[in-house]
């Protein structure tokens, strides 16, 4: 909460004072704030930090046609700096040159509301009546018809080269900022890339910080590697609020076997301990999970198709679970399912979970089987663990589709000294944009996971 | 000003096919396309230079270009004293591609996940702005992100590492360096090098076009010299169902604008594809690269990643200029680099598995089927 100090005049109405505005940033911003992601800024500032105006001087320079334009003619923005972002309208007008902070709290919010959608319709768009009546009789109703439709086939409609053209330009430059044209910036705090930590310092190294939203993660490994224990203690720490590192939302749990009720009640109350002894305020709970027991494809398609997305509409869901995708894709004994028709079902499951991820903003974990590798087959090596002779079941399609590759492995062990059987267990990063292939050595506890000894190079 | 194409008498024929390449203004034609324009209008060379100079003459009233007899060896001086290329950060990769990534020039790296495609993706957008005094064509880059692989942190250390490596040689002894060129060496700083890539996250085929779309406006005004694709495969691969013809026709619109602009504006365009597995009868299953072989034509450098034993090795298989050849490298923490200590840029012919390899990807599977089966059988749980 952050006062202006240069505002003197603090009304209640005006824009100083510890206002919690809707921003939205357009990409043009994003390179400038560093960590900053465009076009779901909105959900991560929102939650975190408040607004204020800045000083008069970053107000000179109205007449701006980008964002980047107006950076670049100004200070530079910094971790830690303000921003508010006003459409033209609003800082032309005079009471606004002279003081910026006359722009009033309600004002700047009802800018926002105001074409904070990308245009989906053709009316939508500012175009000359001449072109729209034209683009209506070639029966082109919403932007993404528009976007199909050969530029030969507009010419063909009579219009001209340069019109094509700029209407093409315009049209994709309302798909990218849809209700900011100019902006004005006073400062901006740039918010860290949300990730879901696990809370252990180990393994929050490992994923340099934690799993970030954008991807899909995957855990393979073979059964018994506990595949689904993280996935049960993931499920927790994403309800945490993200300043505790979590995601600060509710979770939804695709489970494709047995839901294992009891194992999850027994980590929340371990889990809700430990941060309650911690003076924690936010704890998880099993309520903020929900559970979908699906075990066949036709099952996971209808419900990817129809009712998740009443789920996401209605739920502050954050993170999406399926455990596991592999056996989803499993041999039916019963029927022979034709594997050149399976192959395209998972295609196709891809564009689904994908399109799902960019809708609703969720991180997306998957987990997947894990299969020793008998021979020396070359490309089994490049999708899975040379080193540890094994490979994620589904194949390269759906390994394309996988950006961070996590694998699981247990090995037993008789320990000399007790003769006692003692399991080590890993986890490794086989590829990933973002980390390097290192390894960590972890435990299952009653709380959930823990990592142990210290992060090393995997080979 | 603009003067559209209609001006000119042209057959329609060629007019209908000058529009659906995006090559409408008349100032966009220059004799040093003649090449690119030939293989794309289907006609022949002296027919391509003569268009060319035809709709030149209808441009202001200057002197059409070719009228000034510039001759193969004055290309070859004009690419002498432009030889700015952008550099990998592996001088063996470097090598491979005869300098580095070249402006105006397409690029595919193709290889499987994990193999380091986004790794070199990042390491270009932060490499082609190096200073001036460094050989560096010190422009801004796009990044078109279709999986969500651009991570700031990770293209914030790559930035770290090559910053530092300025910053030692603006400090060095070395006398070439007047006091002005230090400076700038010295001002090269991390921010700066991550305001100017620009990141376009695109969620499906629309925002990939409206970014085209934006492109040369965009790529003007912010003196953009790289455009990164990771990956093209996404969103084109299987998005359309069944009408491949659909994704035949926006593909090629989408090529033929970025080509477009790529050309005119100078910039280096560097994509990566997926790979995909190539059942023949009678044969073992290979992986070639995806999108299929009328996709191939678009670039004109082809690229691909793989692993042989512990090594990321690169495969120049196509190429306008050099001879096939590979060459390893590695992937740091500061970034893309030079293997250390090994046999470099082993011959083809000695190479047998390159040649194994180049024949694979070489081969002719026509249009990339949405039901190559990519899935390997999936086996069952193994027993605790």
């Amino acid at each position: 909460m952050e006062k202006d100090i240069e505002n003197e005049t603090a009304d209640e109405e005006d824009f100083s004072g510890d206002l919690r505005a809707v921003i939205h940033a357009n990409v043009f911003l994003s390179s400038r704030l560093g960590d900053l992601y465009p076009g779901n800024v909105l959900d991560q500032l929102e939650e975190n930090y408040s607004f204020s105006m800045g000083n008069e001087s970053s107000f000179s320079e109205p007449q701006l046609t980008t964002p980047a334009d107006f950076v670049s003619a100004n200070q530079p923005i910094n971790r830690g700096d303000d921003v508010v972002l006003l459409s033209p309208s609003l800082v032309n007008r005079s009471d606004v040159r002279r003081r910026p902070s006359a722009v009033k709290k309600h004002e700047i919010l009802a800018d926002m509301e105001r074409k904070s959608e990308r245009p989906t319709k053709i009316d939508q768009l500012e175009i000359h009546p001449r072109i729209l009546a034209i683009l209506l009789k070639m029966k082109l109703k919403s932007v993404r018809e528009l976007l199909d439709v050969s530029p030969i086939a507009l010419r063909h409609a009579s219009l001209t080269g340069p019109e094509v053209e700029r209407l093409l330009l315009e049209t994709s430059k309302k798909w990218w900022s849809p209700n900011l044209d100019l902006f004005t910036v006073a400062r901006s705090r740039a918010a860290p890339t949300i990730r879901l930590t696990f809370g252990c310092p180990l393994l929050d190294k490992l994923f340099r910080g934690g799993i970030v939203v954008d991807h899909l993660t995957e855990f393979a490994g073979a059964a018994g590697t506990a595949k689904t224990q993280t996935c049960l203690f993931l499920a927790l720490r994403a309800q945490l609020p993200v300043l505790s590192g979590g995601l600060g939302g509710e979770v939804l749990y695709l489970c494709t076997e047995t839901v294992p009720i009891r194992r999850l009640r027994q980590m929340t109350d371990e889990m809700v301990r430990n941060l309650t002894a911690a003076k924690s305020e936010v704890t998880p709970s099993m309520d903020r999970i929900f559970i979908e027991n699906l075990v066949t494809l036709d099952e996971v398609e209808h419900f990817l198709s129809g009712r998740v997305h009443d789920l996401l509409t209605r739920l502050p869901i954050k993170l999406v679970i399926v455990d596991s995708m592999a056996s989803v894709f499993r041999y039916q004994e019963e029927e022979k399912v034709n594997s050149m028709e399976r192959s395209a079902r998972l295609q196709r499951m891809t564009v689904i979970l994908r399109r799902l991820q960019a809708k609703y903003n969720v991180a997306l974990i998957c987990t997947n089987q894990a299969t020793t590798m008998i021979d020396d087959a070359a490309s089994s090596d490049t999708l899975g663990d040379g080193v540890d002779r094994t490979a994620p079941a589904l194949g390269l399609s759906w390994s394309n589709f996988v950006t961070t590759r996590v694998m699981l492995h247990k090995t037993r062990m008789e320990d000399p000294d007790t003769g006692l059987a003692v399991v080590k267990r890993r986890m490794k990063v086989v590829f990933a944009p973002h980390l390097p292939q290192t390894q960590v050595k972890f435990e299952v506890g009653m709380g959930g996971l823990r990592g142990v000894g210290k992060v090393e190079v995997s080979f | 000003m603009e003067r559209d194409v209609d001006l000119v008498p042209l057959r329609p024929v060629i007019f209908t096919r000058l529009h659906e390449l995006g090559r409408h203004r008349i100032d966009s034609f220059h004799l040093e396309d003649w090449e690119m324009l030939s293989r794309e209008l289907e006609v022949s060379e002296e027919e391509a230079k003569r268009l060319i100079g035809v709709i030149s003459g209808y441009s202001r009233n200057e002197v059409p270009s070719w009228m000034q007899a510039r001759t193969a060896w004055d290309l070859l001086q004009e690419q002498r004293l432009n030889p700015r290329m952008i550099t990998t950060g592996s001088e063996q990769l470097d090598r491979l591609l005869g300098g580095g990534v070249a402006p105006g020039t397409i690029v595919e790296f193709s290889g499987a996940p994990g193999i380091g495609k986004t790794q070199l993706c990042m390491q270009l957008c932060v490499n082609v702005q190096l200073p001036d005094a460094l050989s560096g064509i010190q422009g801004s880059a796009i990044y078109i992100d279709t999986d969500g692989a651009f991570v700031v942190e990770r293209l914030r250390e790559m930035a770290e590492a090559i910053v530092e490596k300025c910053r030692e040689e603006a400090d060095s002894d070395d006398t070439i360096y007047d006091d002005t060129v230090r400076g700038a060496l010295q001002q090269f700083n991390v921010d700066e090098v991550l305001a100017r890539i620009f990141h376009f996250r695109c969620h499906d085929y629309f925002d990939m076009l409206t970014v085209v779309h934006l492109l040369p406006e965009f790529a003007q005004k912010r003196n953009v010299k790289l455009i990164v694709i990771d990956s093209v495969a996404s969103h084109f691969r299987y998005a359309f169902e069944d009408d491949l013809a659909k994704r035949a026709r926006i593909m090629n619109s989408f090529m033929q604008k970025l080509n477009a602009c790529a050309i005119e504006n100078k910039i280096a365009v560097v994509m990566t594809n997926q790979m995909t597995t190539r059942v023949a009868a009678g044969e073992d299953t290979r992986l070639i690269p995806a999108l299929g072989t009328n996709w191939g034509y678009s670039c004109s450098v082809r690229v691909n990643l793989s692993w042989r034993n512990d090594t990321r090795i690169a495969l120049l298989f196509k190429s306008p200029s050099r001879g096939q050849s590979t060459a390893p490298f590695i992937v740091s923490a500061a970034g893309i680099r030079d293997i250390i200590s090994m046999d470099t840029l082993i011959e083809p012919e000695k190479d047998r598995e390159a040649t194994l390899l180049m024949s694979s990807l070489l081969a002719d599977e026509g249009d990339d089927s949405i039901l190559a089966d990519d899935s390997q059988p999936v086996t069952q749980d193994e027993s605790a």
